[in-house]
């Protein structure tokens, strides 16, 4: 049998110095400081950092099963994707292929609120290569009745785009159609496999 | 307990390795001038050079007395041209992808593609694809006495170069084929 250990000494002598040990209060002061740095560095330059990712970029509203999406004052969709095979008279260029899109705009109330949206685009889902319409490019001339982007003068008028895009590219593309310029209201989005 | 002679030296060697670390940092900070740099791509004549949203292909450079355009406008203009057929895509996007950065470096100086030409045969600003290839013609308007020297071609999809990719195809002048008149090409796709 040894004697029973004598309780640490409140303070030790070191050198003629006396140093004290910290309190039991104070280091877990310490531990709860360090633990909130911890939490807090990374959550600052998360934040940070996701700032400019989320601030004023306008959120899809993809379609649902109905093929539709309300966004603004209209019901967008169900929108029509086709390749064209038969480009005759078309100016279309070897090693690409022309995608077809219509996309049915049906404003709620017209007169009231007029709805206005620019082309839609075409993105391919699994690179994100993204093709702006090219109607012109291929030779086909403005439409009032079929325009390329919402026409107040012509509310339900559905816009027929086409895009020209490289032959090996393949779907599933999302179409999008951007409402008006540097806003960061939704924009709806389909998806579509031509 | 950490004795006070190794205290000190811990405090020393930490105090060093700060200001070693700092000198570090000092070192490896790009200057003010680096950092907007464009990341260039250097690539020959006839070689595709591809960057971040630019891919381009010079494909042919002549040097005439006289440009035109096939149009009813009869347009002409005299000087010292030097004309550059390319063919030019986008990479990733479309949206804000135009061919509006186009340069001639030379001794120094800087020459932007002259916008005289109607925009139907330049492909100055026009829109590039992704993965679907433009062909046309880049004109530049030299001073009549700039005849020789190695200069580079510059391509970039903005006008403000820093920090994305350029394009560049080096040229000596005086080796570049000159013929008396050129009619610059209509834009369209590449064939």
């Amino acid at each position: 049998m040894t004697a029973p250990e004598a309780p640490p000494p409140a303070s030790t002598v070191e050198a003629g110095r006396i140093r004290e040990r910290p309190s039991r209060e104070r280091r877990a002061g310490t531990l709860l400081s360090l633990g909130a740095l911890v939490l807090l560095i990374p959550g600052v330059l998360l934040a940070t950092g996701l700032t400019p990712w989320t601030e004023d970029r306008p959120e899809p509203v993809v379609a649902g099963a109905s093929g539709t999406a309300e966004v603004g004052d209209a019901t967008w969709g169900p929108v029509k994707a086709v390749i064209l095979e038969d480009t005759t008279g078309l100016d279309v260029p070897s090693g690409s292929k022309l995608i077809a899109v219509k996309v049915p705009v049906a404003p709620h109330d017209p007169a009231a609120h007029p709805v206005h949206c620019q082309s839609p685009r075409l993105v391919e889902q699994r690179t994100g290569r993204t093709w702006e319409e090219a109607t012109l490019d291929i030779g086909v001339p403005y439409s009032a009745t079929e325009p390329v982007r919402c026409n107040p003068d012509e509310p339900n008028a559905a816009l027929i785009v086409a895009f020209v895009v490289p032959s090996g590219s393949t779907g599933p593309y999302w179409v999008d159609v951007p409402l008006t310029v540097g806003d960061s209201t939704p924009f709806p989005r389909f998806s579509v496999m031509p | 307990m950490i004795g006070p002679r190794r205290r000190a030296l811990l405090g020393w060697t930490a105090g060093a390795a700060m200001i070693a670390a700092s000198a570090a940092l000092v070192a490896v900070t790009p200057g003010p001038n680096v950092d907007p740099a464009p990341f260039v791509v250097t690539v020959a004549q006839g070689e595709r050079g591809v960057g971040r949203n630019i891919d381009v292909t010079v494909v042919d450079v002549r040097r005439t007395q006289e440009i035109s355009v096939p149009s009813y406008t009869k347009w002409s203009a005299t000087g010292n041209w030097l004309v550059v057929d390319l063919k030019a895509a986008a990479v990733v996007t479309q949206s804000g992808a135009s061919l509006s950065g186009a340069q001639f470096l030379i001794d120094g100086k800087t020459y932007t593609a002259s916008n005289r030409p109607d925009t139907l045969f330049t492909l100055l600003q026009n829109s590039l694809v992704p993965g679907v290839p433009r062909a046309g013609a880049i004109v530049f308007e030299l001073p009549g006495s700039l005849t020789s020297g190695t200069g580079e071609l510059a391509f970039s999809v903005s006008s403000d170069v820093r920090a994305d990719s350029q394009i560049r195809v080096p040229i000596d002048l005086a080796e570049v084929p000159t013929t008396d008149s050129v009619e610059l090409p209509r834009v369209g796709w590449s064939r």
